[in-house]
């Protein structure tokens, strides 16, 4: 392993055209890694439980024990030019969009750093919409399986191509650091494409001690095409046409204005997140809370999550509560009123859909979890943990893939265990 | 360099002092900021580990960030990950660790008070 790490080095190295003597070659470039092996099942078997948006399917209906969801290995290269300059890379395979585990270039950046306060990047960025944004992904940073997902799943985008400038100071016994990025992503989902071409933001974290708090403000400018939401698009439109030209102007300009509404381009999403946690050391507690506006088909919501754990020695019991609560949009949509029978039929299941669409697009749950992290060896921990959610009134929560026979709106426990490795 | 691990394992209950490059304007530091330092929260220094296994290394980071050794690494886990800070560098012994703060003028270790000589200056008592 370690020859194999020196000759990635190595080949880096050459890349870069810095061909040095060893013991500058060690200073200058550091390989590592990390990674999840995971299982998780759930008692939910009419619809998915999935490890991100970012997945076709997963736990429970698909599979009865899934191992691909929180399975990921990742590399990371550093390579330090000069004290000034710096370049991060971090490769990640995991499950994605098409079911295939590939490679992914999750950060790609150079750092250059002004004094020991002041630094830019510029490249491939993780997108600091939360506390963990960093290491959301490395299981072994982490107290718990995996962040909450009624949190992380609402802001699922992990990075942006783009720059970002921080500074930190310190007054009294405070330790304050400020960033602002801008930038743009293009990631791939199972339902069609992302494309966030605007993605803007800042936040601020102070730290006393063991003490932390952190305020971080996100907004995207998101174009999105999803397949099974553009025959809803292309019927409004079809609908609108028919009824303006057989004279019923008011209704068609309605069922235009929904296409305008509604439509998947240019969606405003922003994101504001306030997190804090302290960690004295024998025990500690992290709490985080959000608040979601969504143009479209979004609904805006509000979630949150407290997490609190101790620790004897290698074993540390947690346990957290979390809930997602989203407005579900009611659409009075085209008005039938005066509609001759075929029309006032089909304006009326427009409306229909276009509030069943509306609905799938909440997601509300709460749910409250247990578990133990183990850190059974050097470099390895093992976590186990239970699960018990309890989705919103006629949603499905964070479930994909519901079939026919998935009733909204129920509950299910989910057991997973994990585990995390770096190296 | 045998003779300074024999050194440091037969004084294990010896007294650890932290250490800084005699060009380092501070004369001295409290724990916090030492703390802040080998958490990652501080870049201004180049911090300097001695092995897991060195008695040294419990005894600095429990009593002066009240962290026992796998709390730090799930702290640098987090942290080395975002590729913004570089984790201490370790040394395999403590006379390596005071070479290199006496050439490192941003140069911070945590040794023996035995092993402080004229090319470093200790800035704290652990204890």
């Amino acid at each position: 392993m370690t020859h194999k790490l020196t000759m990635i080095s190595a080949a880096v190295a050459l890349a870069l055209g810095a061909s040095t003597a060893h013991a500058d070659f060690d200073d200058m470039v550091s390989v590592r890694g990390f990674g999840t092996m995971g299982a998780v099942h759930s008692t939910e078997d009419q619809a998915d439980v999935v490890g991100s948006v970012f997945q076709p399917d997963g736990a429970g209906y698909t599979r009865g024990i899934d191992v691909r969801g929180d399975s990921r290995v990742a590399g990371q290269v550093s390579v330090r030019f000069t004290d000034k300059l710096s370049l991060t890379a971090q490769a990640i395979t995991q499950y994605q969009y098409d079911g295939k585990f590939t490679p992914n270039i999750e950060w790609l950046n150079l750092k250059y750093s002004f004094t020991p306060a002041l630094s830019a990047r510029i490249g491939r960025i993780a997108l600091p919409t939360f506390l963990v944004s960093d290491s959301r992904m490395v299981g072994y940073a982490n107290t718990a399986v995996r962040p909450p997902e009624e949190l992380y799943k609402v802001a699922p985008l992990t990075n942006s191509d783009g720059v970002d400038l921080s500074y930190s100071f310190s007054s009294s016994r405070l330790q304050h650091s400020v960033q602002t990025f801008y930038g743009m992503s293009k990631p791939k989902i199972p339902a069609g494409d992302v494309d966030a071409d605007t993605i803007y933001g800042a936040n601020y974290q102070v730290e006393a001690g063991s003490a932390l708090l952190r305020v971080a403000y996100t907004h995207m400018d998101v174009d999105l095409e999803l397949d099974m939401i553009e025959p809803m698009f292309d019927g409004l439109r079809q609908l609108a046409g028919a009824l303006s030209s057989f004279g019923f102007a008011t209704a068609g300009a309605e069922a235009s204005a929904l296409v305008e509404k509604y439509k998947l381009q240019d969606i405003n999403m922003s994101f504001l997140s306030l997190a804090g946690s302290y960690d004295p050391g024998a025990w500690f507690v992290i709490a985080e809370a959000l608040q979601f506006s969504g143009d479209s088909l979004l609904s805006d919501a509000r979630a949150g999550y407290v997490t609190a754990g101790a620790r004897f020695g290698k074993l540390t019991p947690y346990a957290t509560l979390a809930e997602v609560d989203a407005d579900t949009k009611f659409e009075r949509g085209i008005s039938t009123t005066g509609l001759p029978g075929m029309f006032a039929d089909g304006a009326a299941a427009v409306n229909a859909g276009l509030n069943m669409t509306l609905n799938q697009f909440q997601g509300s749950q709460q749910s409250v979890s247990a578990g133990m992290r183990w850190d059974a060896m050097n470099n390895i921990a093992v976590k186990g943990q239970y699960s018990y959610v309890d989705l919103g009134a006629n949603s499905a929560g964070k479930l994909l893939n519901p079939q026919p026979g998935f009733v909204p709106g129920g509950s299910y426990s989910v057991y997973s265990l994990t585990v995390d490795f770096i190296f | 360099m045998t003779a300074a691990v024999l050194f440091a394992s037969t004084c294990v209950q010896a007294e650890v002092v932290v250490i800084v490059n005699p060009k380092h304007p501070a004369a001295s530091m409290t724990a916090e900021q030492v703390a802040n330092v080998f958490l990652g929260k501080d870049a201004g220094f180049a911090p300097a580990d001695l092995p897991e296994s060195s008695a040294q290394r419990g005894e600095f980071y429990t009593k002066v960030a009240g962290k026992d050794s796998a709390q730090v690494k799930a702290i640098w886990a987090r942290l080395v990950f975002t590729g913004k800070v570089q984790p201490p560098k370790e040394f395999g012994s403590v006379a390596e660790a005071v070479k290199f703060v006496a050439s490192n003028a941003k140069g911070i270790a945590y040794v023996d008070k035995g092993a402080v000589d004229g090319s470093v200056k200790a800035v704290l008592t652990v204890n």
